[in-house]
């Protein structure tokens, strides 16, 4: 338990450009994966990341408002490494408005991205994982579905919609050794959000009971958890990483 | 990630046997001083520490009934005086006394809520003493998924779970600026001597069919994500209920 090692399995993370994302990528190659790291617009993030772990990552570009994203990043991982045990959602698009002002545009961006992406890549996974009966899929959520949050109703909606979904998957495939857990962020240090917002970090650092926000990297270990064989037995789980903020 | 134990100490309660058992043992694989509670088990206590011992590790067995708060001082001294500290408490030692409330009589009623709730939260105040002088403190709560979805037969466990629960949230709260968490697992069927006395075959198989997973759970299962609350990787998580139960609940 004490190491949690990956070596020769494979890894496709989405969002992997992403402040999250990124030292998910990282953290599953310096343990030993092979990871496709999926990113929409950022290739500098990692194509810093195939420097660093060269053969073991690989960048593809997708979007996930294409119908075939999903399949393209899965298909990549299995035509070069021939397997896939772990798939990793860590992609995030906001649009953020109070419903009765939001665009049918930001309404159904999010839901594209957030939800239709999300349900697209876990079928495209299901069908190596099913034939090796082994997996491990991990969403990345939040606490907007299960605690509200302001001009987030489309977020909420979507990210909601991966909860159901995921518990819904999780029994559909349990038998063929399939584990879907997601793990839910709080109020996690972005410095784009400071920049845009300079009152974010005092209020944030106020509210939430360690009296301080979380670091993307402490968000890392419980996905490596629920990604590894010592969640063999947990499945249908939403893990809170919050700092006590919610508590849902 | 940061599952290193090493120079942390553990006070596991309930460890002579089942899920406590397999909690000290990988505590103290991942470096970390383990006081091993008992209540009646001497023997069984005293293999867990051996067993510890033998891998180079340290543990220390110390008979207490949880429910009798007079014992709680001398386990906290326990690890405080042996090893110099307390970060880790694991609130694990659980009883059952099933039977219907119609048929359930006061003694059942007390006895359980005694060990599996009152005794714990006499418990954690004790131990909350040391983890504020270190500004560093994990408190876990072993609760039940029966906690989470009642279960017939099992009124007053059922009760004492589901205020673990709460209890757990509430130091949470209290204790979060002290950099102390307090998070709960929720077994689902796990295979212990608990499981093994109170099922017939039938009920077993009854109890199969609600796990997705299609096997019911090890000890080891429970003690992998003891394991990863108590360390540093769990740093941001606190006040919350993590079901290890192969799927039975998903709430
Ligand atoms: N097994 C399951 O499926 C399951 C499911 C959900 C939750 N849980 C929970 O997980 C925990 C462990 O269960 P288990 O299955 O491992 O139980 P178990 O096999 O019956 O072992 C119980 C342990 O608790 C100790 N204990 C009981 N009462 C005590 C007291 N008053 N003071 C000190 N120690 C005491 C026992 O010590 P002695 O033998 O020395 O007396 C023993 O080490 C319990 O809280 C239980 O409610 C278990």
């Amino acid at each position: 338990m004490s190491a949690l090692t990956f070596h020769n399995q494979v890894a496709v993370v989405t969002g992997g450009s992403g402040s999250i994302g990124h030292l998910i990528v990282a953290a599953l190659a310096e343990r030993g994966a092979n990871v496709v790291a999926g990113y929409h617009q950022h290739d500098v993030v990692v194509n810093a990341l195939q420097k660093t772990f060269s053969e073991q990552v690989l960048p593809v570009q997708a979007d996930l408002r294409e119908p075939d994203a999903g399949q393209l990043l899965v298909d990549t991982a299995l035509s070069r490494w021939n397997r896939l045990d772990i798939l990793i959602t860590a992609h995030s698009m906001i649009a953020n408005a109070p419903v009765a002002e939001m665009s049918l545009e930001q309404w159904h961006a999010v839901l594209q991205v957030m939800l239709r992406g999300t349900m697209g890549i876990c079928r495209a996974a299901l069908r190596p994982m099913q034939r090796a009966r082994y997996g491990r899929i991990v969403t990345l959520t939040g606490y907007q579905p299960l605690a509200g949050a302001l001009d987030q109703a489309n977020y909420a909606a979507a990210l909601g919609g991966v909860l159901g979904f995921g518990k819904a998957l999780a029994r559909e495939v349990a038998a063929w050794g399939i584990n879907i857990n997601s793990v839910a962020p709080g109020l996690i240090e972005r410095a784009q959000i400071a920049a845009f917002d300079p009152s974010y970090v005092p209020w944030a650092t106020n509210i939430v009971p360690l009296k301080r926000l979380g670091k993307p990297n402490e968000v890392v270990p419980t996905v490596l958890l629920l990604a590894s064989e010592a969640a063999s037995y947990m499945t249908g789980q939403t893990i809170m990483v919050e700092g006590g903020w919610r508590m849902v | 990630m940061q599952l290193d134990l090493t120079e942390r100490v553990a006070l596991v309660t309930g460890a002579s046997r089942g899920i406590g058992r397999a909690i000290a043992l990988a505590l103290a694989a991942s470096g970390a001083a383990v006081v091993v509670n008992y209540r009646g088990s001497e023997s069984a206590a005293n293999d867990v520490v051996e067993q510890i011992t033998q891998q180079g590790g340290r543990a220390l067995a110390v008979q207490a009934d949880i429910a009798d708060e007079s014992s709680h001082d001398a386990l906290i001294k326990a690890a405080t005086g042996n090893f110099g500290r307390l970060d880790i408490l694991v609130n694990n030692a659980g009883i059952t006394r099933d039977t219907l409330l119609l048929r359930m009589k006061a003694d059942d009623i007390d006895a359980v809520l005694n060990t599996n709730l009152r005794g714990i939260m006499l418990l954690t105040k004790a131990a909350l003493r040391p983890m504020t002088k270190q500004r560093w403190g994990r408190i876990i709560n072993m609760s039940s998924i029966i906690g989470l979805t009642g279960n017939a037969g099992q009124a007053n466990y059922a009760a004492a779970k589901a205020g673990l629960l709460g209890f757990t949230k509430s130091v949470a709260l209290e204790m979060a600026s002290r950099n102390i968490t307090a998070n709960a697992i929720c077994p689902g069927f796990i295979e212990t001597d608990m499981t093994a006395h109170a099922f017939t075959d039938e009920l077993r198989a009854a109890a199969l069919q609600r796990v997705p997973l299609g096997r019911f759970g090890s000890p080891d299962d429970i003690a992998a994500t003891t394991v990863f609350l108590a360390s540093e990787a769990a740093s941001y998580i606190t006040g919350q209920t993590l079901a290890v139960d192969g799927g039975w609940t998903m709430y």
